[in-house]
């Protein structure tokens, strides 16, 4: 009996092991993200100027650059398509989800990066993903002559934002619906119906995965650990009892 | 004998459990892979929720336009710098960083720099890949201190190859093996009295990919 005990013992000592194993695995892999950084936060008095913050990690999300001239304030109708990004609540909500840039004619981005698809048109919008790929691209001119191909067309901005929400929400579903056929599994029910809010996208990667497997809930490792012991446990009971006929 | 019985019953039982539980674990491991798998080999969707993961974007290669060369007489640390900044899009911080500073530059002299204008960065002196890792997933290209007395432009990992550029000769990518890039790395910033390798970063928006086409 004092075998079977002792091995018990080890059992659970070995369960305990491998769940400490678990959680320093995933506390190392959350320390890699954690780089030193300074000048990102506002300095505490007190504190030494060396800090350690969790950096942006906003790789997976899409892109807005509004190109503009370089007075565009003395622009009318640049003025107030820029303005459209910060009033409309839909499209400050698209820009406070994407890196939104604004460039003017001479930023080296443009005249390096993007001028070669959006053509010298001024203003013009352009919203990639991650990748590059151009979701929309657009003027308030419609497309100049010397554009890029793309297959993503050359629109003609609206002259309202609220136009330009109901074409860009067009889009965006048909961006997932063809870039994003993944198997999902049945969705679980529903407590109740919840209204959409009219003036808010859905959101765009703004957290997007951290490749890190941070989520885990173990569950497998307990039912292990459970089944195990219960075995153990049972074997115990069993050989006690038998013990127990024959003496 | 009474004693070796229960013995072998104990270790039959535990393996029972053991392959009982191995199965359950199994099956419910499969019904995960099936909702995540073909997630990774997707593109992100606007909404950010099919799939989870993201592929993230290419490295953010400077045009040759857009790179700094060595200047006066040697200033490779804040020519790299410089290209941080431009690879996100600040050109004005950069023209800024240009007029004020040249000349060689250690990290304590980067770092103070950037407080005096105002500059965002985030740096590492202890070879931490996983800043290196985030600087390319990101889309953030940082100045490291690479070669002998040199500081260069890590852009990013791409195929399990570091891509630099040197501000000595702009326009020519330099690939370097992964594991051979983090041992020369760490070694070039302990010449420097670092315990690692040394990388800083300026943290802005990074710049969007060159446009491309997509399929509708």
């Amino acid at each position: 009996m004092k075998t079977e005990r002792l091995f018990l013992i080890l059992a659970i000592a070995a369960v305990a092991l491998l769940a400490c194993f678990a959680g320093y695995e995933s506390q190392q892999a959350t320390d890699t993200l954690r780089v030193q950084v300074d000048g990102m936060v506002p300095a505490i008095s007190t504190a030494p100027r060396q800090r350690i913050i969790s950096l942006p990690d906003d790789g997976g999300a899409w892109h807005v650059s509004l190109i503009v001239n370089s007075d565009w304030r003395a622009r009318g109708e640049q003025r107030e398509l820029m303005s459209w990004f910060y009033s409309d609540p839909a499209l400050a909500s698209l820009r406070t989800q994407a890196h939104w840039h604004i460039y003017t004619t001479k930023s080296p981005i443009y005249t390096e990066r993007l001028k070669a698809s959006l053509g010298t048109a001024v203003p013009a919008l352009l919203i990639t993903n991650e990748q590059g790929k151009t979701v929309y691209r657009g003027s308030l001119r419609g497309q100049p002559a010397d554009a890029g191909p793309s297959t993503a067309g050359y629109a003609t901005i609206p002259g309202s934002p609220e136009e330009l929400v109901g074409t860009l929400r067009g889009l965006f579903q048909r961006f997932k619906e063809r870039n994003c056929p993944c198997p999902t599994p049945p969705a679980p029910p529903e407590p109740e119906p919840v209204e959409p809010d009219e003036n808010e996208f859905v959101p765009i990667n703004t957290q997007p995965d951290l490749g890190v497997d941070q989520e885990d809930d173990g569950a497998p490792w307990l039912l292990l650990a459970l089944v195990v012991i219960a075995s153990a446990g049972a074997s115990l009971w069993i050989n006690f009892r038998r013990d127990l006929n024959k003496g | 004998m009474k004693r070796e019985q229960g013995f072998c019953d104990f270790v039959a039982a535990v393996a029972f459990g053991v392959v009982i539980a191995s199965l359950l674990m199994l099956l419910m491991g499969c019904e995960v892979r099936i909702e995540d798998t073909p997630c990774d080999q997707q593109q992100t969707c606007p909404d950010g929720r099919c799939p989870d993961k993201y592929n993230p974007g290419p490295v953010n290669r400077l045009e040759k336009a857009l790179q700094t060369e060595n200047y006066a007489g040697g200033s490779c640390a804040h020519a790299a710098t410089i290209d941080s900044l431009m690879a996100q899009g600040r050109a004005d911080l950069a023209a800024r960083w240009r007029a004020s500073y040249s000349g060689g530059a250690s990290l304590g002299t980067l770092r103070s720099a950037a407080d005096r204008l105002n500059v965002d960065y985030a740096y590492t002196s202890s070879g931490d890949m996983g800043f290196l890792d985030w600087c390319s997933r990101t889309r953030r290209p940082a100045c490291i201190f690479y070669y002998t007395r040199h500081a260069i432009t890590f852009v990013g990992f791409e195929g399990g190859m570091a891509i630099l550029l040197d501000n000595n000769k702009p326009g020519k990518e330099i690939r370097v093996g992964r594991a051979e890039f983090k041992r020369e790395w760490d070694a070039y910033g302990r010449s420097y009295g670092h315990t690692g390798g040394v990388a800083f970063a300026a943290v802005y928006s990074p710049a969007p990919p060159p446009p491309t086409s997509i399929s509708y």
